[in-house]
């Protein structure tokens, strides 16, 4: 092929012109340490880069949701452990008062501290997480005892998605958990005042049994969901750090093979500039006397 | 008896051609850089006598001579009278050129291609946080969030914020794509009106050339001229180029007839969704009205040749124009398709799942997304949007019930758009648009490394090279050099005759 100075200086600005989009590329992917600017970069990338991080936000939310749950059911673990403390109490009163022994001034002091005990449950009953009432069932914004011991709240269920469609179930309807309880109060209450030894040994006692099994159970199931709480959030923490590690392999530039490549053609951009000077230059012209 | 001053004669023409050739090569030089100029060549001949010259020797026949004259004898030889320019040659490769054209014509497609898509990846901008894509995973969560806090007006406000950010994303991306088609719409009809002008000056140029013809001379920079105009429009669209017996050129664009002779044709570009029809008959389009010749069927847009009031369609099938419209009228299009239909999906789904839930007032039966068709409509209805605690999170409702959100927000893993999830499906359009920006840019790549061989070949065939023209410049100096010395020998020759002869004992 004849070449001519034209060809040579074309040749020359065309193949400089290459390195230097090479040389802004890498030097692009070191200061924005990413790999892929566009899709057509590397499209099957992009594709899972787009897929890892919708994954790494749902891992979130659910480790997120995972806290949150465990934070309550501790909550609710605690008040329940206040709850049965507060009837294994009443049961010694009852146990007490079913003494024929007693003296009703004996007794009447029984009552009063039966009462407070009563008004103490109605308080853990109507204890809160943040602004929520956590017995409830789904009525949260309402108290849902009353100085009676009254069940104004619904046994709803409250969900918390610990992964893909899976959903713990964080509460006990109050009056699952304490129905019973301040039912057995209630006769106790009656019992005491009306003397009755009878029932105070008999009906009551069972009664405030049954209450301390409901509440027992309550805090038992309770107690498996929030180990079950705390094994997702490690085992999603886990999940979280391959994913993360997925992406970033994805994603980010390798630092050390980007500043390789970037030295690399930075000489090779070097040596192209100094070629092609040195052949550029000379003429005939030079030589002509 | 010959002329004294014959020698001065052929020194004379010698002094003349050697000066043109000189003028050719500073031409050349003069033009080392212009685009699309082909190097010129002087072609010298050497000029022959008119009559022989006889030996005066009488029967000796000299075999190749023909006849002898009886009393001047053989013929001894023939002697040359100087040097003319025969012709000045203009060096043009028509092969090369043909090459030149058709990679011309495939790299403008796949530049253009290539641009386009990498205008379109810049709309979507993936992967990035500030993309659809992560808009839509906000999106998602900011239900899961309200799933577990359906009391919580901060939450309420979160997922509209959300919602919002959804839905001026989706309109976003549909408006811009418009405008993409848009300024598509106008690059094609400033391309239409290139190929025009560029028409009409190869029609002028073949005028000129032809008026020129007649004069057996190569007019070398108008050639150039009308080669370059060819150039340009091969990057355009796929031509045919004929030489006709005048000297001109007839040209074939997108396989109609563009120039012939000195005739040209107009080319027009008429935007897709004009309604222009293929058939007989008045239909009305821009200054119009028009016919269109052609078989039945609809015209959906493109590249037409006007001639009067009728509309031709040119099919392109190749270079800057079909990029454009390939873009204009298939991929725009359908991208814009698949927008609509994962917006519609979202609007239809969320709207149906929320319908079945309830808000804090404990009503039923809301819609989420206001009524509408497209991306360019996704929008929160009015209720929910001015009213966050009317959002139906409860499906029981009851207050503290999040199982709605957690419906809602589970939409993500359905497969509600096409037979895929809205996410995988977005994926698609990304990953397509992706392999279709990937192919374009390494097509493009490749298209320009041919280009530039065949580019390099053509102009090492055809270029300036300012070293061999020193040389020339240089041959013709010392031949012009030696011309005018035997100018000045022959006169010191014929002054020794004029002015010392019959001078015996002065």
């Amino acid at each position: 092929m004849r070449i001519n100075p034209n060809v040579v200086a074309a040749r020359f600005v065309r193949d400089l012109r290459v390195r230097e989009e090479n040389l802004s590329k890498y030097h692009h992917q070191l200061s924005s340490g990413r790999r892929i600017e566009w899709p057509s970069d590397d499209p099957v990338a992009a594709g899972e880069s787009l897929r890892l991080r919708a994954a790494l936000r749902e891992v979130d939310r659910y480790m997120n949701n995972s806290e949150e749950a465990r934070s309550w059911l501790e909550v609710a673990d605690s008040a329940l452990n206040e709850a049965i403390a507060t009837m294994q109490r009443v049961r010694e009163l009852n146990v007490q008062a079913a003494n024929g022994t007693l003296s009703t001034d004996s007794r009447k002091a029984v009552l009063e501290e039966v009462k407070e005990l009563s008004n103490h449950l109605v308080q853990v009953g109507n204890s809160m997480y943040g602004d929520r009432y956590i017995f409830a069932g789904q009525k949260t914004k309402t108290m849902p005892f009353d100085t009676a011991g009254g069940y104004h709240g619904d046994d709803g269920t409250l969900l918390r998605e610990i992964g893909p469609g899976v959903r713990l179930v964080i509460n006990v309807p109050g009056d699952q958990a304490f129905g019973s309880a301040f039912a057995a109060l209630a006769d106790l209450q009656a019992a005491l005042e009306a003397d009755d030894v009878g029932a105070l040994g008999g009906s009551c006692l069972e009664k405030v049994d049954k209450g301390l099994t409901d509440l027992l159970n309550a805090r038992t199931k309770l107690g498996g969901t929030l180990s079950r709480a705390e094994m997702s959030y490690y085992r999603l923490k886990d999940d979280r750090y391959s994913i993360s590690k997925l992406l970033s392999d994805t994603e980010d530039v390798d630092m050390a093979e980007a500043i390789f490549r970037l030295r690399t053609e930075e000489n090779a951009y070097r040596t192209a500039l100094a070629a092609g000077a040195h052949i550029i230059q000379p003429t005939i012209l030079d030589f002509l006397r | 008896m010959e002329s004294t001053f014959r020698a001065l004669q052929v020194a004379r023409s010698a002094l003349n051609a050697h000066r043109k050739a000189m003028d050719v090569a500073a031409h050349n030089v003069a033009n080392a850089s212009t685009e699309g100029y082909s190097r010129q060549q002087v072609v010298l001949t050497a000029t022959s006598s008119s009559s022989p010259y006889y030996t005066g020797q009488t029967g000796i026949t000299y075999a190749g001579y023909g006849a002898q004259d009886a009393t001047k004898g053989a013929i001894g030889y023939l002697l040359g009278t100087g040097v003319t320019v025969h012709t000045i040659t203009r060096m043009r490769d028509a092969y090369l050129d043909l090459q030149v054209r058709n990679e011309s014509t495939r790299w403008g497609y796949w530049k253009t291609r290539s641009q386009g898509l990498m205008q379109v990846e810049v709309i979507f901008n993936e992967p990035s946080e500030s993309g659809l894509a992560s808009i839509m995973n906000r999106f998602w969560d900011a239900f899961e969030l309200l799933a577990a806090n359906p009391e919580s007006s901060a939450a309420r406000n979160t997922v509209i914020a959300e919602a919002t950010s959804l839905s001026e994303a989706f309109q976003d991306a549909s408006r811009k794509l418009d405008d993409l088609a848009g300024s598509m719409d106008k690059a094609l009809e400033a391309r239409a009106s290139e190929i025009t002008s560029l028409a009409r000056q190869i029609a002028h140029l073949n005028d000129e050339i032809a008026g020129l013809a007649g004069t057996g001379a190569e007019p070398g920079d108008l050639l150039d001229r009308r080669d370059l105009a060819l150039d340009r429009l091969s990057e355009l669209g796929d031509i045919e180029v004929y030489n006709d017996h005048s000297g001109g050129v007839s040209v074939m664009f997108g396989g109609i007839d563009l120039v012939r002779g000195t005739d040209w044709r107009e080319i027009r570009y008429v935007s897709p969704g004009y309604g222009v029809r293929m058939e007989e008959g008045p239909v009305f389009g821009p200054g119009g009205p028009y016919f269109v010749v052609g078989a039945g069927g609809s015209f959906d847009g493109g590249l037409v040749a006007a001639e009067g009031n009728t509309l031709v369609p040119v099919r392109v099938n190749g270079g800057e124009t079909k990029a454009y419209l390939d873009m204009r009228k298939d991929y725009l299009p359908k991208i814009a398709e698949d927008l609509d239909a994962l917006a519609d999906a979202l609007r239809s789904r969320v709207n149906e799942v929320h319908r079945a839930g309830y808000g804090l007032d404990g009503v039923s039966g809301r819609q989420f997304f206001a009524d509408g068709s497209g991306a360019r409509d996704l929008r929160l209805h009015d209720d929910v949007a001015l009213s966050p605690e009317k959002i139906a999170a409860s499906l029981s409702g009851a207050v503290g019930d999040g199982s709605n959100a957690l419906s809602l927000a589970a939409i993500r893993r359905e497969a509600v758009c096409q037979g895929a999830t809205p996410g995988d499906f977005y994926n698609s359009i990304v990953t397509g648009l992706g392999v279709a920006g990937h192919e374009a840019k390494r097509m493009s790549e490749n298209q320009e490394v041919l280009r530039s061989h065949v580019l390099d070949q053509r102009s090492g065939a055809n270029g300036v090279s300012l070293d061999e023209e020193m040389v020339e410049i240089i041959k013709s100096e010392h031949a012009y050099q030696a011309a005018a010395r035997v100018v000045t020998s022959v006169d010191e020759m014929v002054s020794t005759i004029i002015d010392r002869m019959g001078l015996v004992g002065r």
